[in-house]
Formats: structure tokens, C-alpha cells, sequence
């Protein structure tokens, strides 16, 4: 036991040695920045896509089909994450054990701040998303405020805590929360489909030439909205499944 | 629609698909949803082949390069979609349909994995065309996150774990990528293929050593993908533990997409055409001694796993070459493995499930579980058979040309018999898999050899009409595909700017079928060898050779360094 010990120590300190000697020359290279994309950026960010966050002019501008990549990344590992919680839940009998492990977390006090805090950070969320091209934030940062905001409704509803939301209602139950990113993801893939951003901008210039003012931005605040429903219902689900609210 | 708005199609329509599937998902359980995710199916992998049809013109007449939504070159996303962007993403749609058709009869079913299939299936259309290093990790993360659910998808024990290990090695590689990235971000400022080009070329001495290791760390990722020598640990158990349509769509479209989207990268980087000799060689070495572990197996999937390795080595060795004809024959045999890796995989897990056995030391009369699992035409067997003899190049199915033309390319040099010593490895291991059609033997007296009466167990499994269909059609195009190899070859060669140098007359020429005769005897005296006693223990021998974590680690890690030790010292 010891003998492979000892090999796996010498094999880390070699693997450590042979990485950083192939990785240090390009962390410490003393190139100058380059700055191409920097100026261009500061010059034409604003006008080409009427972000004044030049962030989200990048990543839900120029480079949006990478952030399409990045949302399906999302998806895929949240799908990973909910099948896994299911399996393990139906192993263990119907999730039932581990809403019981839950429950000493649940007083009294945790039931009414969640549920006070709620409408709080779900408002907080909505701002965060819908405010991204102007101010940091956007679509990835508001879903994740959302989606704890429907935590938060969801701890506070538990049996024995107010129940601010009727569960056969399942408003924010786990079967609408994968309703919501269902159409949110289609929304995203509506918003990137190629043609549909020039049939857009055709449609905003006609618009605008009759007096109808649509701003420029309102494509990149629709995809904020779209990503920020899509995120916050995908890890609201999956938070959901992991309290053991798969057995409604 | 534009040609650059039409080359995005077929990456979104699959997308589509899977936005479709889980909708279907979020309805209530019923007919409304099962046909909404069927449709989803239809639309991401029937469909993209009408934007593929439509875009034919326009690649024929060069290809399209483009910005996606028409962004400024210096800050936007650059995609190429060409000739080879073209094949490839045939390549992808023909493995993933005839897998999915096949998995709507065996599993997993559900619109969870109908989305997460579609998912996996744009990224490799995406990846096949992008001209972007940032949009190539894009593609590369969607990929292999994608791949890590459908190999857990079996909800096998084990493949929990076999994905785990796929999803720590591949995305510990990806960091490397990402540092390559910077590095050569940092000197060009650029992030499409193009402008890293010109911007290297302004600068003094072409990058340095900055830009030869960004390049190393760039290659070594995505060979782990490809599952080249040294890095090919992870591979064998991830794709025996898949489901079976997962493993075909793994072994036969996954592996290969990466290496030909390193190849368009390649061909940009002052460095490039080095690492390709290098990794080309490697491909070599892996092709012969994949296919040695291969022999020793018995598990039958994965054989078969350590066969797509030795496969690759093929592909990877032509690719290496760097040449429009050695990229013309790498790709043949990409697509002919595709279908004949796919069959293999689909037929062989299917008569393993239908007996209850995958060991291929005592699985015996498989013809008999298929008949019972209502095969009774032995529709599995037989494609079975065209697969086996696919790879083994057994004219005239299609591994025989495109194996023969790979072989042509390294004529007079240590490769080729490199690369005939594989072939003779994968004629007699496929000896030794074909064993489990064999009559049944006497009971042997041994603690872990079952009777035959015991392997013909799984009395409940059913051989859907979608999976005999799916690997029929894969048969049917494994033989199509051999018969008109001249035809489909030169089709490639025109896509991918080239003339095909090897007529299909020369491959069918007298000494290439002497050849392939010689193959036959060597391979069948070492598959005598390898079913006698000394080569059974040979085997385990093989079979029991330390494998771990930690060394896949070190593995990885040697490579990059030698990797960046041959770019930098000898540019």
C-alpha cells in the first residue's frame, strides 16, 4: 500500500512539474495586450448593439451564439443533475427520506424569514434580468437570484411553515418549473435562429420609419429575459427535486 | 436565407428538436407528448438533411466563410463551413439516426435523453464548422457534457462512475485548452483562426515558445477527445458502460469529430504541421497496440471499445499526414467506421442483452437467445457478420478499401506494417468474438464458466422492429458503401479539394487481395493462439495491467510535455 503511495506522490510531483513547465512559459509571457478588440469595443459596442454594458454587448451581441452554447451547457448539466437526483430519490424510496433528513432544519424562524425574504429577491431577480444591458448583470446572474427566490418559497411553504402558496396549486412546483424553461429555451432558440435576427432589425427599421420607436437594445433585453426564465426555473427545479419535492 | 444563415441550420434544427422534446417533457404523460418528441427527432436528424442538400452548391463552389449575424471578423464568431464541414456533418447525422432509430426499440427512452441526444448532435455540427478557438471550446464543453449524460443514462452500475471519470479528464484537459487559448489570444488578440494566423505571422519570430506550447496545450486537450495514445484511458469504459445507441454514436461520430476540427485549426498554426506528424505517429502506435488489448478482452463491448481506439489510430495516422489525400482517406474511414463500429456495437449489445452475457469466453450459441428474443431470421447475426467483416477488410465491404487506401499512403515506410500487424490483431479478435455463435460446449467444470442452458436467460428481452431496422439499414450501407467506394470517394476527394489518387481499381488489385489472404492466415494461427491455454493467460495478463486515475493523469500530462518539447525545440 505504501509502494503505491509512494508512486502516486511521485507521479503527481512529476505531472505538476511537466504541467507547469508547459504552462508557465505562456502565464508569464511578457507580450504586449492586445488591444484590437478593446477599441473596437469602446468605439462601436454601444452603436452596433445599444448595450451601454459593454459586457452584455459581447457576450449577448457579438459573441451570442457562444452564449447559446453556454445556456445549452447549462441545460444539459442541469438535466444530468435532475436525472441523477430522480434515480438516487427512487432508490431510496420516493425522495421521502430526504425531505425527513430536511425537516429538523425547518423552526419556525427559518419558515418566516424565507418567507418574507421571497417577493424581496424575486423582485431583486427580476431587476438583475432585466437591467443587464445597462448595468451589471443579465440574464445567467437574475435567473440565479430568481431561482432563490423560489427556494425561498419553497422552504417557506413546507409542511408546518406558512404555506404562502396553495401546493396543489404547484405554482413553483417542479412540473411548471420545467414548463418555464421548456418555453424559455424555446424562446432563446426562437431569439438565435439564423434569419431571425436581420427579419428582426428589418421589422425595427420598418417599425421606426412609421414612428414606432423600438430601441436597438430590445433584442438583447429579450434574451436576458428569456435566458434569466430559463436559468432560474432550471436550478429552481433542481433545487426543488433536491429538497425532496418530487413527491407531490 | 443567406448560404451563411443556411450553414447555421443544421446546427439549430437539432436544437430545435431538444427544445421540442422538452416541451414534451414538461406535458403530462401521453400521446400529445410522445408525438411532439418524436417530431423533435424527426426535425433535429431528418431535416438537417435538407439544409445539407441545399448547401451542397454552395460548397462545391468553395464553401462559405462567415461571421455568425454578420459581427465585425476582429470580434465575432468566424465559421468556415466547407467541404469537410459538409462530410463531417454527414458523418454525424448518419451515426446519430440510425442510433437514435435503434434506441427507440432498446432504450433509453424518454424525452430527457431524446433532448440531450439532440443536444450532443448539434454540438458536433457546430464543431465541424467553426473557425473560432473560443467557439471550438464552446462546442468542445456542449459535447462532452452531453456525452457524460448519455454515458450515466444506462444506469448501469459502473457507468456512473465510467462518466464521472470522463467528465474529471476531459474537463481537466479543457483548463489546458483554455490556457493555449489565452496564450495565443494574448499574442494575436484574435480568436478566430484567421486572425491568429496573420497576427502570428506579424509578430517577430511567429509566436515563440509561447506560441508552440499554447499550440501543445491546444492539441493535447483535444486528443484526450480523440483518445490518441497516451490518452485513451478514459474510452474503454465509457463507451462499454453506455447504452448501446450511445456507444455507437460515441465510438463511431464523437471521437472523430474533434480530430477533424483540430485539423482546420492545424492548418492555421505556424506549428501545426508537426504536432500533426506527431500526433499522426502516435496514431500509429495506437492503432497496433489498441487493438493487442483488444484481443485480451472478454467483456464483448469492451473489445469492441478498444477496437474504436485502434481504429482511430488509422484515422489519426492518414490525418496526420497533413495532406488533402491523406485527409480524404482519414475521413473514408471515419465514415465507414462510423457505420461498421455503429453496427458492431448495436448487434453485439443486443445479442449480449438478449443471452444475459457479455463474456466472451462463455457465451456460446447466441444464435439461440436471438431466436428466442423473436430474431428468428437471425437479422442481428447477420448484421452482425457484415459489420465483422467490415472491419476485418474483407473485400468487398467498405473497411477494405478505405483500410487499403490508408495502408497505401504509408507504402515502403515502418508504418504500414505497423498498421498490417493491426490489421492481423483485428481479424483474429474478431475470430474470437465471433465465438459466441458458436454451438455450446460441454459444461465445463470451473466456478465462473456458466452452462449454455443458463446463458439463454433473459427470456422477458424483446429485438424491436426500430432496432432491426436501424442496424439492417447500417448493414445495408456498410456493403453500399463497400461496392461503390470509387463513386463516394471521389464525391469526398471533390468536397475536400483533392483528386483520389488510389483508384478502386488498385485496391481490388491482385496483391492488395494476396494481402488481405495473408491477413486471414496470420490472424486466424493468432486467434488459435490467443483461445489456447498460454494465450489466455497472455490475455489476462493484459487485462490485468494497472490502470488508474492517477496514471491517466501523468499520461495526459506526459504527452503535453512531449508535445511541447518537440514544438519548441524543433520548430
Amino acid at each position: 500500500m505504501t509502494g503505491r503511495r509512494t508512486m502516486n506522490a511521485l507521479g503527481g510531483a512529476i505531472a505538476a512539474v511537466l504541467s507547469l513547465a508547459a504552462v508557465a512559459p505562456i502565464v508569464l509571457a511578457d507580450a504586449p495586450w492586445p488591444r484590437a478588440a478593446r477599441d473596437l469595443l469602446a468605439t462601436a459596442g454601444l452603436e452596433d448593439t445599444g448595450a451601454s454594458n459593454l459586457v452584455s454587448a459581447i457576450y449577448l451581441g457579438y459573441r451570442a451564439f457562444d452564449t447559446l452554447g453556454e445556456t445549452i451547457v447549462l441545460l444539459a448539466a442541469l438535466a444530468g443533475s435532475v436525472s441523477l437526483i430522480v434515480a438516487e430519490g427512487s432508490s431510496r424510496g420516493a425522495g421521502k427520506n430526504l425531505a425527513d433528513k430536511a425537516k429538523p432544519l425547518h423552526t419556525e424562524i427559518v419558515n418566516v424569514i424565507a418567507g418574507k425574504l421571497a417577493p424581496i429577491v424575486l423582485l431583486f431577480g427580476a431587476y438583475v434580468m432585466l437591467y443587464g444591458h445597462s448595468s451589471p448583470g443579465g440574464g445567467f446572474q437574475g435567473g440565479v437570484v430568481l431561482a432563490s427566490g423560489i427556494i425561498f418559497i419553497a422552504i417557506g411553504r413546507r409542511s408546518g411553515g406558512l404555506g404562502r402558496i396553495d401546493p396543489s396549486l404547484t405554482a413553483f412546483g417542479h412540473a411548471s418549473l420545467a414548463r418555464i424553461e421548456a418555453a424559455a429555451f424555446s424562446g432563446i432558440l426562437l431569439l438565435s435562429f439564423p434569419g431571425v435576427g436581420r427579419a428582426v432589425e428589418a421589422f425595427r427599421v420598418a417599425a421606426w420609419n412609421r414612428g414606432l420607436g423600438i430601441p436597438a437594445v430590445s433584442t438583447i433585453i429579450a434574451l436576458n429575459v428569456a435566458i434569466g426564465l430559463k436559468v432560474g426555473a432550471g436550478v429552481a427545479l433542481m433545487c426543488v427535486l433536491m429538497l425532496g419535492g418530487n413527491d407531490e | 436565407m443567406n448560404d451563411a444563415e443556411l450553414a447555421l441550420v443544421p446546427i439549430f434544427l437539432p436544437l430545435v428538436g431538444a427544445a421540442m422534446a422538452l416541451v414534451a417533457k414538461s406535458l403530462s404523460e401521453g400521446r400529445a407528448s410522445r408525438i411532439l418528441e418524436t417530431s423533435g427527432a424527426v426535425v433535429g436528424l431528418a431535416l438537417p438533411w435538407a439544409a445539407l442538400a441545399g448547401l451542397l452548391p454552395a460548397v462545391m463552389a468553395g464553401g462559405v466563410s462567415f461571421t455568425v449575424s454578420g459581427w465585425a471578423p476582429a470580434i465575432g464568431i468566424a465559421e468556415r463551413f466547407d467541404g469537410l464541414a459538409w462530410l463531417v456533418d454527414a458523418l454525424g447525422f448518419a451515426g446519430a439516426g440510425a442510433a437514435y432509430l435503434y434506441s427507440r426499440g432498446n432504450g433509453p427512452k424518454g424525452p430527457v435523453f431524446t433532448a440531450i441526444f439532440l443536444v450532443q448532435t448539434s454540438a458536433l455540427a457546430a464543431t465541424a464548422s467553426t473557425a473560432d478557438l473560443f467557439n471550438l471550446f464552446v462546442c468542445l464543453e456542449v459535447l462532452g457534457l452531453s456525452s457524460y449524460v448519455l454515458v450515466a443514462s444506462s444506469q448501469k452500475p459502473g457507468a456512473f462512475l465510467a462518466a464521472f471519470s470522463y467528465l474529471t479528464v476531459s474537463s481537466a484537459a479543457m483548463v489546458f485548452f483554455l490556457i493555449g487559448l489565452f496564450g495565443l489570444y494574448r499574442l494575436t488578440g484574435s480568436l478566430s483562426y484567421e486572425g491568429i494566423e496573420a497576427g502570428l505571422s506579424a509578430l517577430a519570430d511567429g509566436g515563440g515558445a509561447t506560441a508552440s506550447l499554447s499550440s501543445a496545450c491546444i492539441v493535447a486537450a483535444i486528443a484526450i477527445r480523440v483518445a490518441v495514445m497516451p490518452v485513451y484511458g478514459w474510452l474503454p469504459d465509457a463507451h462499454a458502460m453506455a447504452p448501446h445507441a450511445v456507444s455507437a454514436v460515441l465510438s463511431g461520430v464523437l471521437i472523430k469529430t474533434p480530430l477533424f476540427a483540430l485539423g482546420r485549426l492545424l492548418g492555421f498554426l505556424p506549428t501545426g504541421h508537426q504536432a500533426m506528424a506527431l500526433v499522426g505517429t502516435a496514431g500509429v502506435v495506437t492503432a497496433l497496440v489498441a487493438v493487442i488489448v483488444a484481443l485480451s478482452q472478454k467483456d464483448a463491448k469492451r473489445l469492441l471499445a478498444y477496437h474504436s481506439i485502434s481504429q482511430v489510430g488509422y484515422i489519426v495516422a492518414a490525418w496526420g499526414l497533413g495532406t488533402a489525400e491523406g485527409l480524404n482517406a482519414a475521413y473514408m474511414h471515419a465514415l465507414f467506421h462510423a457505420l461498421f463500429k455503429g453496427l458492431l456495437f448495436l448487434s453485439v449489445g443486443t445479442v449480449t442483452d438478449a443471452a444475459g452475457n457479455r463474456n466472451v469466453y462463455t457465451l456460446r450459441n447466441a444464435t439461440a437467445a436471438l431466436r428466442l428474443s423473436g430474431d428468428r431470421r437471425l437479422t442481428v447475426a447477420a448484421a452482425y457478420a457484415v459489420g465483422a467483416l467490415s472491419i476485418c477488410a474483407i473485400p468487398p465491404f467498405n473497411g477494405f478499401a478505405s483500410k487499403n487506401a490508408i495502408a497505401y499512403l504509408f507504402k515502403g515506410g515502418w508504418e504500414y506494417w505497423a498498421l498490417f500487424a493491426a490489421g492481423v490483431c483485428t481479424i483474429a479478435s474478431f475470430m474470437k468474438l465471433s465465438m459466441i455463435y458458436l454451438p455450446p460446449r460441454r459444461p465445463v467444470a470451473g466456478p465462473d464458466e456458466a452452462t449454455a442452458e443458463t446463458q439463454i436467460a433473459v427470456a422477458a428481452y424483446r429485438i424491436s422492429l426500430s432496432m432491426k431496422t436501424a442496424m439492417l439499414a447500417l448493414a445495408l450501407l456498410c456493403i453500399a458503401t463497400g461496392l461503390f467506394y470509387g463513386k463516394l470517394n471521389g464525391f469526398a476527394a471533390t468536397l475536400l479539394g483533392t483528386a483520389p489518387k488510389v483508384g478502386a481499381g488498385t485496391l481490388y488489385g491482385s496483391s492488395e487481395l494476396a494481402k488481405t489472404g495473408i491477413s486471414l492466415v496470420l490472424g486466424a494461427a493468432l486467434f488459435l493462439f490467443a483461445v489456447s491455454k498460454p494465450g489466455k493467460a497472455a490475455a489476462a495478463l493484459v487485462r490485468s495491467r494497472p490502470r488508474s486515475y492517477a496514471g491517466l493523469v501523468l499520461a495526459f500530462v506526459s504527452g503535453l510535455a512531449a508535445l511541447g518539447a518537440r514544438l519548441v525545440l524543433f520548430p
